[in-house]
């Protein structure tokens, strides 16, 4: 019904070559099918690698297919749904041998539900052709073909085309020889002679009809044999699980549900788990498929053909064990970088040096210094006092950090760092403390009834309960921000043992601690600090500000996460705690100690059941979704590793970042690099598929992922190039946008585009 | 309370796309679904007959081309004749029930389509492609699972018609050979 259509098209598109790079053909041997409403997805073509062949010897001919962008052909088994191309050959005084098939990528579709088997962009589906030692003359290689072709519907195609070839006394490679080799490269081979062996176990002494089975595919390389002297194997995919393509003969249907580290080193374990269909008849008895693998960086492609035993239905089997099974399973090719623990340590003492130039310690600093100042006329031995308790208090809630972190991994948790973010009512609870901060700097009571008063640690000077106190704040403040160094050491941190994280938790606290505690010790740094005077008062109300400015972003982040409702509920709900203190800061006014005490415990209870009431869950209200909201090229996607490993398979570059409404350094590199006209033209002109990891409020995939790259928390920035098997750049934490640009060019040249 | 059970279930099925789908030889459990025009349908109504169910897409052209060669609708005439039943289900999410009244009349068929746009019969069998064969037994086990015939492009000149030997084979009391086959065609367009 469609063939008319599908010819007019045909002729219109037969000497247009759109394919970039696609060898011109002579009409005859080019066609495009597959009309999708008068626009065809496939092309084909006939390519020969020789344009003349001696009698009696073998050429390969092929069928060249170009599909549509995101269209995909299939496998010899489609999988799941589709179905394999049919090539029938017709050559006269020739016998064409069978369809050589490169190693194919997995598809998966709703959900993994549906997995299927194939090629996208472009293939060369070959077969040898030998003629006949008495064949001569211009001979004209036939092909007739169904192809299905595919993106989310399928149209199959058909391409009927021909090609003459010169039969004759010398053989002459074409220009389409070269292509062949290319193709030819991907085709997977019998192990034969080389180094490899493939194994098969199986979880039964033989497999049933309709049994349910585990199996295992070992791949054991030259290491066995002369130890030491091959690179590891390792899967050709993105993903350990897709090394291995089963075929679907005689009602086997495997699937593979994990890669395993074989206990040999270089070896690979995959586990399979399969199925027999339920069908009377014994059935296939070999387990067939064929495996990607990589070995010293190149890639290797080969046959699985092993035996599989098979019993008839009611036979008696026995269990077999499968050690196999817990072997600690493959990660996704890791990333992180190998850091001996001296270095680690080092990087945590840094970047939690320079974790007080951000942003989010800054006002706390600035607090510290300027504490120092109203100290200036104590003794030296006050001052040091101070810094102790400062340092003290740095470390203790770094180290009770460290606990949680321990704690809730152990409990099985996704934690990162300033994974307490994710937690609203935490949020809602800092930006209390940051309003009550704020008032004291006011001068609206005196922070001499502070919580630590309510404890009574022991009776050390007030001033130093309230360094104590600021080293806390310190430390919560400080982990939204990231700083360079920092994430590779907390990543470090994360992966390692609970030691490991108290070991560099401690080390960033005493970075963090460093520079206040070393002006408080060298008493020529001390002096440096400027004498007390009224222009203190000023200074004191500016850095009140400037906490109330974090509120601010913390009422941002709330809002966000909560919605206009939640927000508004907890405005009122410091509106509240402010009048509270301003009342007890009013009786502090007054003789007697009492009342402002009682004053204080009141606000301080109130303060905390008002907390427990708020309405934050971390749920945004259903309406405030910005569904609506056209959809930005920096949204992209949301980042599953799926995702990642299909875009990267169909061979467009991607751009995936990872970041958290809390985390300031990300906000602020999304606003200056990622926003700028430059970054977003390259990125569309590049043709960049961009996937957005949104931390906010935990998540074990992204979690997973800033692991394999050795970070524990966000941002983390990685540019991919198009092809499938290159390293992905890694990005520093504080981006420019010439750094930026440079990663995008290097990982994708500029394309032509395809007309 | 048993339906909203099973439904409970079904949903949760097809929320995590965990629980197993029905093997060959297992018993179906008892499902209910409305066809394009609200009727309900359940398994339990149609014991002690066979019954094939069909995946169907009426904008998949592997569907198409059987429906235009009459294939579904000769072999589903046939089978009625003894006393078989066969329901079409539909689990396009976009599918409506007028999209399928439309299509039924275009095609001239009239046996029921269940509409299954959240999916949850085609998770329950693992319904992969259109089309995608099953056929039940009168004790209401499935018995062959796979694809209409053995000739994916149309080309054959006498296809194998698997769902027409097996019935047939049920229905002279013995085993559907083959039980299972590779289905071909669209891939099922379940809600994302």
């Amino acid at each position: 019904m469609l063939r008319p259509a599908c010819l007019a098209a045909a002729l219109a598109f037969a000497f247009a070559g759109r394919a970039a790079g696609a060898p011109s053909v002579p009409a005859s041997a080019f066609g495009s099918t597959a009309s999708d409403h008068g626009n065809p997805r496939l092309e084909g073509r006939l390519l020969l690698d020789h344009d003349s062949i001696r009698p009696g010897e073998t050429l390969r001919a092929g069928l060249l297919l170009t599909m549509d962008r995101h269209w995909h052909v299939y496998w010899r088994n489609s999988g799941q749904s589709g179905a394999p191309p049919r090539l029938r050959w017709h050559v006269d005084g020739a016998t064409v041998g069978a369809t050589e098939w490169p190693f194919p990528q997995v598809f998966r579709e709703a959900d993994a539900f549906i997995t299927t088997y194939g090629y996208t962009e472009e293939v060369l589906l070959a077969s040898p052709v030998t003629f006949s030692a008495t064949a001569s003359g211009d001979v004209q290689v036939r092909l007739d073909a169904d192809v299905l072709v595919c993106e989310i519907q399928c149209i199959p195609g058909e391409l009927h085309l021909a090609r003459p070839v010169r039969v004759a006394s010398e053989s002459l490679a074409s220009a389409e020889h070269e292509l062949f080799e290319t193709w030819s490269a991907r085709v997977p081979r019998p192990v034969g002679a080389r180094d490899i062996q493939l194994e098969a176990l199986y979880s039964q002494s033989a497999i049933r009809p309709g049994d349910d089975f585990d199996a295992a595919l070992a791949v054991h390389d030259c290491g066995a044999a002369r130890p030491g002297e091959c690179a590891p194997l390792e899967p050709a995919s993105a993903s350990p699980e897709d090394a291995f393509v089963p075929d679907a003969a005689g009602g086997l249907e495997l699937s593979v549900t994990g890669a395993r580290r074989a206990p040999s080193p270089g070896s690979l374990l995959l586990a399979l788990r399969g199925r027999a269909d339920a069908n009377p008849g014994l059935g296939e008895s070999r387990l067939r498929g064929v495996l990607g693998l990589r070995s010293g960086g190149r890639p290797d492609y080969v046959e699985v053909d092993l035996p599989l035993p098979r019993a008839a239905a009611g036979a008696v089997v026995t269990k077999q064990p499968t050690p196999w099974l817990d072997q600690p399973p493959l990660e996704r090719g890791s990333f992180a970088p190998a850091l001996p623990l001296w270095q680690a340590f080092a990087l945590a003492l840094l970047g939690g040096l320079v974790l007080n130039a951000m942003p989010c310690v800054l006002p706390v600093l600035a607090v510290k210094v300027f504490g120092l100042a109203e100290l200036a006329h104590h003794g030296r031995a006050r001052i040091l006092q101070h810094g102790i308790a400062y340092t003290a208090g740095v470390l203790a809630s770094m180290a009770a950090l460290a606990g949680v972190v321990i704690a809730l991994r152990a409990a099985g948790a996704s934690v990162g760092w300033g994974f307490q973010f994710q937690e609203p009512l935490f949020v809602a609870a800092i930006a209390a403390v940051l309003v009550v901060f704020a008032l004291s700097l006011f001068g609206v009571f005196e922070f001499r009834l502070d919580v630590s008063e309510l404890a009574r640690a022991g009776e050390s000077a007030e001033g130093a309960r309230r360094s104590f106190f600021e080293g806390l704040l310190a430390v919560v403040l400080a982990t939204p921000c990231t700083a360079p160094f920092l994430g590779t050491a907390v990543g470090f941190a994360f992966a390692g043992s609970a030691a490991t994280v108290v070991a560099i938790f401690l080390a960033i606290g005493v970075g963090l601690a460093a520079p206040f505690l070393a002006i408080c010790a060298v008493p020529s740094w001390a002096r440096l600090v400027p004498r007390s005077g009224p222009w203190m008062l000023q200074l004191r109300a500016a850095l009140g500000f400037s906490l109330l400015a974090t509120v601010v972003w913390l009422l941002w982040i709330l809002g966000r996460s909560d919605g206009a409702d939640a927000q508004a509920a907890l405005l009122a709900y410091l509106c509240a705690l402010a009048a509270g203190v301003w009342i007890t800061g009013a009786l502090q006014q007054r003789e007697s100690n009492a009342p402002a005490r009682i004053a204080a415990l009141a606000v301080l209870a109130l303060a905390a059941l008002g907390l427990r009431a708020l309405p934050v869950h971390g749920e945004p209200p259903a309406a405030a979704s910005a569904a609506e909201a056209p959809r930005d090229l920096l949204e992209g996607q949301r980042f599953s590793a799926r995702g990642v490993d299909a875009a990267r398979a169909r061979g467009e570059p991607v751009f995936v970042y990872f970041t958290a409404e809390w985390c300031l350094t990300c906000k602020v590199n999304e606003r200056v690099v990622l926003d700028d006209a430059r970054v977003r033209s390259a990125l569309t002109e590049r043709r960049f598929a961009v996937f957005k990891g949104d931390w906010t409020r935990g998540d074990a995939a992204i979690r997973d992922e800033l692991a394999r790259f050795g970070k524990a928390g966000v941002p983390l920035y990685l540019v991919y190039a198009p092809n499938p098997s290159a390293r992905p750049i890694v990005l520093p934490e504080l981006l420019t946008v010439d750094l930026f640009l440079k990663a995008l060019a290097d990982a994708a040249p500029a394309t032509e585009e395809k007309t | 309370m048993k339906r909203t059970a099973l439904s409970l279930a079904l949903a949760a099925a097809a929320l995590l796309g965990a629980v197993k789908p029905l093997e060959v030889g297992q018993s179906v459990p008892d499902f209910h679904a409305r066809d394009q025009n609200g009727a309900d349908h359940s398994l339990s109504q149609y014991k002690g007959k066979a019954v094939v169910l069909e995946w169907t897409n009426s904008e998949c052209p592997f569907v198409e081309r059987h429906y235009q060669a009459g294939d579904m609708q000769k072999l589903a005439a046939a089978l009625g004749a003894k006393e078989v039943v066969w329901l079409a289900v539909n689990s396009t999410y976009t599918n409506t029930p007028d999209d399928t009244k439309t299509w039924m009349k275009e095609e001239g068929f009239a046996y029921p389509t269940l509409q299954d746009p959240e999916g949850k019969l085609g998770h329950m069998f693992g319904a992969r492609t259109t089309p995608h064969m099953f056929v039940i037994d009168a004790g209401g086990v499935l018995r062959y699972r796979g694809a209409i015939d053995d000739d994916e492009y149309g080309r054959a000149e006498k296809p194998k018609n698997y769902v027409d030997g097996a019935v047939h084979a049920l229905l002279a009391n013995a085993s559907p050979d083959p039980a299972e086959t590779q289905s071909y065609g669209c891939s099922v367009k379940y809600k994302p």
